[in-house]
């Protein structure tokens, strides 16, 4: 009997389309490449920035000087030359946020042709955008509605200006300056990324979401993200990203900081489909990204959901430190890579308070040559009495050139702790595949649908609209996948 | 004499494999350097069938096992430092019975290094006994080249309060291999007991169970890394690992790694871990019955952790079901005792409360 | 011409070993047959060749459905043509519900046809009278396809499908099996329901007991890979009495 999905599909399928891979020709002021103390002056003084910020900023780079990039992933690629990269990049008509109306129509282009409600008489209802080109934010919408509930949500350069007190009071309290090689990076260079404030008891009245583009050529984007919510505030945040297709590799380093005091909740979703290289591994982003979220109060709760289909390689752990008693922490993630794509992506959750709980699927799907590693970590700490977690990883393989690695880590130092951890490795079956076509389905459908209820955990963390792209962008990152 | 042992040539080479893992746990030295309590722990003194007969040459260094007898080979430490190196060869379609009863004394240290041929279609079974007592370091590593249609059943018990390190790495490098490992650890005191247990799927369905039952009392560590790595001619590989532990005390702690390194796609690989302590639930159902709550404590250590010394040798499981049972009724009692212990200090806590209102 | 399907010396095998050996079977358009054979008789690879499954080679021989070569078709090109398999083992695939799968089916046959999506409601209303009628609960549909159902539970569920999917022709392969008297009644009336001049139905069973529940137009009895025998329902009674053994390839 046959081990193997049809041959003939390959030749059925037809090659992947990415299709946000356009580029914007829009005239732009870009820092010459290299870094250095001078480099980051530049940033801090376009930007207008207060003296402890660039002092910030040069102790970051001080410490990021001294260290080495991390060796212990699994993924493989050749040393970044630093200094090759531009660390600044803004459209030249963008001097900072201002109504859309001023915005340059190229640039609200480029995000609606992505699908991204920038207007918001037309937009999806409920839904404000902050939009990120290369280094600067170039709009956020439904300021004034959100506003009136109290709630901030502004780039962080504005709020920065703007909010300097709170900026000040919780920038680096989750992720330090020195926490590791790209995070010390991204606290010396960081040039925009959005900023989110829910004041106490606010229910934030709309999904917020930030849409990231990278566009010019040989620059990174190095943004941060912020989002406080006060005691007993809720927010869901979704993040979207994507970038031209071009042939060299492209520097994306990111800090996300989440912070909930008691009774708090944020839910953070991400789409990520930056653009993940040719079949045969040319060009793609490098995600190397710190998210972690804070459960600084009693009984707050911090969701994390991702699907990674894009960018060549993914280094990327989405953490909860459970400190407040009773928080609760979330990792719902779906990561694919195809061709030559590799991710190396899990989570961290530290249960240091009593009876914190948490939850971890994880989903990967590797196919082509593509290599795929869930890394975690479960600690509980010996304050953490009654602590619960339920961890479940799966891996799905299509084809043989593909690798799948689950590399879990789990340390228990209180007895009352119960800790649960699963895993399992399959394939799609021959007689899956052959049960959906005898009932009508194109083998290509079939495998889509498959691999959809495959996630569907994951899918159905999501905010509606954001599922349905999920499955249509996994579906269309398998395309080629089965042969 | 600790600090003589951490000047040991071979000390800073095993300080150096246990970096190289960057496993959580005090490099090797630091171990050697540090002067342990003496063992109060029972010794382990298990009754082996009259059948199971000495094997010198096991002991001396290469031996081609004889597969006509089930053999005792003894692995002891009873001060200073002890090196051993063994090559065993189980020829092809025979059958070796061969317990491997490891003892390390306070203050001592073994360093076991045991490399075995299994030759195809053979089987090769061995019962692991591990006694290190308080103050006492054990230290080995096995090696295992398995050929097509071979066999290897491991069954660990493992007790005392030492410090142990096993690295395991079983090549299944012929089509169809088998490698089962169960193990049973009962550790108390200040024990830390490390097992590194990698196996590789190199050929063609080949087979792989792990499966690791921890009970951790008094401030032990127990540290698991099951690694099952497949390769991209391991299709149709078979393989499942499952790490239990029930840590007893609040100063007991389990550290789990079930990693799994896949390259080929058509496998099966699960692997599953849990931790917690005793089921409240369970035991308040238990007493309901009329149980005392040793009893009820006994019972439930007992159904988690005997099951897993069900494949030893019929001549085996009684004297093995016998030590296991009798420390877990004290590692049981123990426990009444300290929860007594806590429930009064509540009470005398509510009277002083009361007195003061 | 009325024929709807149309077996001539059919040969297949798999891995290299030859199961069936000049298998020949004609039935018409409205017709119920049944297939009857012991175990290792051939019934389920002639089952899987009907539906395409790749493991299956045929090496001589010709299926012709309405007058088309079959086996020239790709498994979802013959379901969309009318071609049932009601599987003897279905396959679990999680997350994909039940409801998910009927209405992609649908659609499938929707787009080749050049026909509009059945609406949603429609397709709701259609499986939810078909699910009451074969006792399965709204529960089961929400679930994933097959997914922790037990045997019984998984032949209502194709039998669902069946209902829903309306084929021309059902091949209905051991259908019976696994399921006690209860279960084989709403199991068979949910087959009887289907019957019209329109559709056919090709049981593949060991037993005759569904067939007290459905009475077929023909009987054939198949053994070492091809039909034996071919008679009117009362060769069912009779191999129910006598058994296979006068059916037993003669030594040569």
């Amino acid at each position: 009997m046959s081990n193997n999905v049809p041959a003939e599909l390959a030749t059925v399928l037809g090659r992947r389309e990415y299709a946000p891979g356009f580029t914007t020709d829009i005239e732009s002021e870009t820092l010459p490449p290299g870094l250095d103390e001078s480099v980051i002056r530049a940033i801090s003084a376009r930007k207008k920035e207060p003296e402890w910020l660039l002092e910030w900023r040069l102790e970051a780079f001080a410490r990021w000087q001294a260290m080495t990039p991390p060796a212990w992933s699994k993924v493989q690629y050749p040393p970044i030359d630093y200094q090759a990269i531009s660390y600044y990049s803004a459209p030249r008509s963008s001097d900072g946020p201002k109504s859309l109306d001023e915005v340059d129509p190229k640039l609200l282009e480029t995000y609606e042709k992505l699908g991204i409600p920038v207007h918001e008489r037309a937009a999806l209802a409920g839904v404000a955008v902050d939009m990120v080109f290369d280094s600067v934010s170039v709009a956020t919408t439904f300021k004034q509605k959100l506003a009136d509930a109290g709630v901030i949500f502004s780039s962080i350069s504005e709020a920065v200006q703007e909010h300097p007190e709170l900026v000040r009071a919780y920038l680096g309290s989750v992720v330090p300056s020195g926490d590791n090689y790209y995070a010390a990076l991204n606290s010396a260079v960081f040039t925009d990324g959005s900023f989110v404030f829910v004041p106490k008891g606010v229910t934030c009245p709309m999904e917020l979401s930030t849409y990231f583009r990278i566009n010019e050529r040989n620059t990174g984007q190095f943004e941060r993200t912020l989002i406080v919510c006060e005691d007993g505030a809720s927010v869901s945040y979704l993040e979207g990203c994507t970038a031209p297709m071009r042939d060299e590799n492209q520097l994306h380093a990111a800090v996300v900081e989440l912070v909930a005091l008691e009774d708090a909740s944020i839910k953070y979703s991400t789409v990520q489909n930056w653009y993940p290289g040719d079949e045969n591994g040319k060009g793609g982003i490098y995600n190397f990204v710190t998210k972690r979220g804070d459960c600084r109060g009693a009984r707050s709760h911090i969701s994390w959901t991702q699907v990674e289909t894009g960018s060549a390689i993914t280094w990327k752990y989405p953490s909860c430190i459970l400190r407040g008693d009773d928080s609760i922490g979330e990792f719902y993630s779906v990561a694919l890579s195809h061709h030559r794509q590799q991710a190396d992506t899990g989570t961290k959750m530290i249960h240091l308070g009593r009876n914190t709980r948490s939850t971890i699927i994880a989903k990967g799907i590797s196919a082509g040559h593509g290599d795929q590693t869930y890394r975690g970590l479960v600690r509980v700490g010996p304050r953490a009495e009654g602590a619960r977690n339920y961890t479940q990883c799966d891996s799905l393989l299509i084809g043989s050139d593909c690798g799948a690695h689950t590399l879990p880590v789990v340390e228990c130092a209180h007895p009352s702790a119960r800790l649960e951890h699963e895993a399992t490795t399959s394939r799609i079956g021959e007689d899956q595949l052959h049960y959906l076509r005898s009932r009508g389905l194109g083998e290509e459908e079939a495998v889509s649908m498959i691999v959809n209820g495959f996630c569907r955990e994951v899918f159905r963390e999501l905010p509606m609209e954001f599922a349905v792209e999920a499955q249509a962008l996994l579906s269309v990152s398998l395309e080629g996948a089965v042969g | 004499m600790s600090a003589a042992l951490a000047e040991h040539p071979r000390a800073a080479a095993l300080s150096a494999a246990g970096a190289e893992h960057r496993w959580p746990y005090t490099p090797v030295r630091d171990w050697l350097a540090s002067p342990q309590a003496a063992a109060e722990a029972e010794a382990l003194a298990l009754p082996l069938p009259a059948h199971y007969a000495p094997a010198p040459d096991a002991a001396r260094g290469d031996w081609q096992v004889d597969a006509a007898t089930a053999h005792v080979v003894r692995a002891e430490a009873q001060a200073d430092w002890q090196e051993r190196q063994w090559g065993w060869t189980v020829p092809a379609n025979t059958q070796a019975r061969v317990v491997l009863d490891t003892r390390v004394a306070a203050g001592a240290v073994l360093d076991l290094s045991l490399r075995a041929q299994i030759g195809a279609g053979a089987r090769l079974h061995i019962l692991r006994l591990v006694d290190v007592a308080a103050g006492g370091h054990g230290f080995e590593t096995w090696q295992f080249e398995q050929a097509e249609d071979s066999r290897v059943d491991v069954l660990e018990y493992q007790v005392g309060a030492g410090r142990s390190h096993l690295a395991l790495n079983s090549r299944l490098q012929g089509a169809q291999a088998e490698f089962h490992w169960q193990g049973l650890a009962l550790l108390g005191g200040q024990a830390r007991a490390v097992a590194q247990l990698r196996v590789e799927h190199l050929a063609p369905a080949c087979r792989s169970r792990l499966e690791l039952r921890n009970v951790l009392g008094g401030r032990s560590r127990r540290s698991v890394i099951g690694n099952m790595h497949v390769a991209r001619a391991g299709q149709q590989t078979d393989s499942a690992q499952a790490c239990h532990s029930l840590l007893l005390t609040p100063g007991a702690r389990v550290d789990m790694r079930p990693e799994l390194e896949i390259y080929a796609d058509d496998v099966q690989c699960a692997h599953g871990a849990t931790s917690g302590d005793l089921d409240e639930t369970a035991l308040h159902y238990l007493r309901s019955r009329g149980l005392d709550s040793n009893t009820a404590r006994r019972l439930l250590l007992e159904s988690f952790a005997l099951p897993i010394l069900g494949t030893a040798d019929e001549g085996l499981q009684a004297p093995l079901r016998d030590d296991a049972g009798t420390r877990l009724a004290q590692m049981g009692a123990d426990l009444s005792a300290a929860s007594a212990a806590r429930v009064s200090a509540r009470g005398r806590g509510r009277d002083q409360a009361r007195g003061r209102a | 011409m009325s024929s709807l399907l149309e077996i001539s010396d059919l040969h297949a095998e798999v891995d290299g070993t030859p199961i069936l050996k000049g298998l020949s079977l004609t039935l018409g358009a409205g017709e119920v047959h049944a297939v009857m054979g012991p175990n290792g008789s051939g019934k389920s690879t002639l089952a899987q060749v009907l539906s395409g499954r790749e493991d299956y080679e045929v090496t001589a021989g010709s299926i012709r459905f309405d007058g088309v070569d079959l086996l020239d078709m790709e498994p979802e090109e013959r379901a969309i043509a009318g071609l049932f398999l009601g599987f003897q083992y279905p396959v679990e695939i999680p997350g994909v519900s039940n409801l998910n799968l009927l209405k992609a089916a649908l659609n499938a046959r929707a787009k080749a046809r050049g026909e509009e999506e059945p609406a949603a409601a429609t397709l709701l209303g259609r499986v939810r009278e078909a699910a009451a009628s074969l006792n399965i609960s709204n529960e089961m549909l929400k679930r994933g396809v097959n997914e922790g159902f037990s045997g019984g539970e998984k032949k209502r569920n194709e039998i669902l499908q069946m209902l829903v999917l309306e084929p021309r022709l059902a091949v209905l392969d051991e259908t019976d099996s696994g399921l006690d008297i209860d279960a084989i009644r709403v199991v068979s009336q949910g087959i009887n329901s289907l019957r019209d001049p329109q559709r056919s139905v090709l049981l593949i069973t060991h037993f005759q007991r569904l067939l007290d529940h459905i009475t077929p137009d023909r009987v054939h009895i198949l053994v070492d890979g091809a039909i034996q025998a071919s008679g009117g329902p009362e060769l069912a009674q009779e191999l129910e009495a006598e058994g296979y053994a006068r059916y037993a390839p003669q030594p040569a």
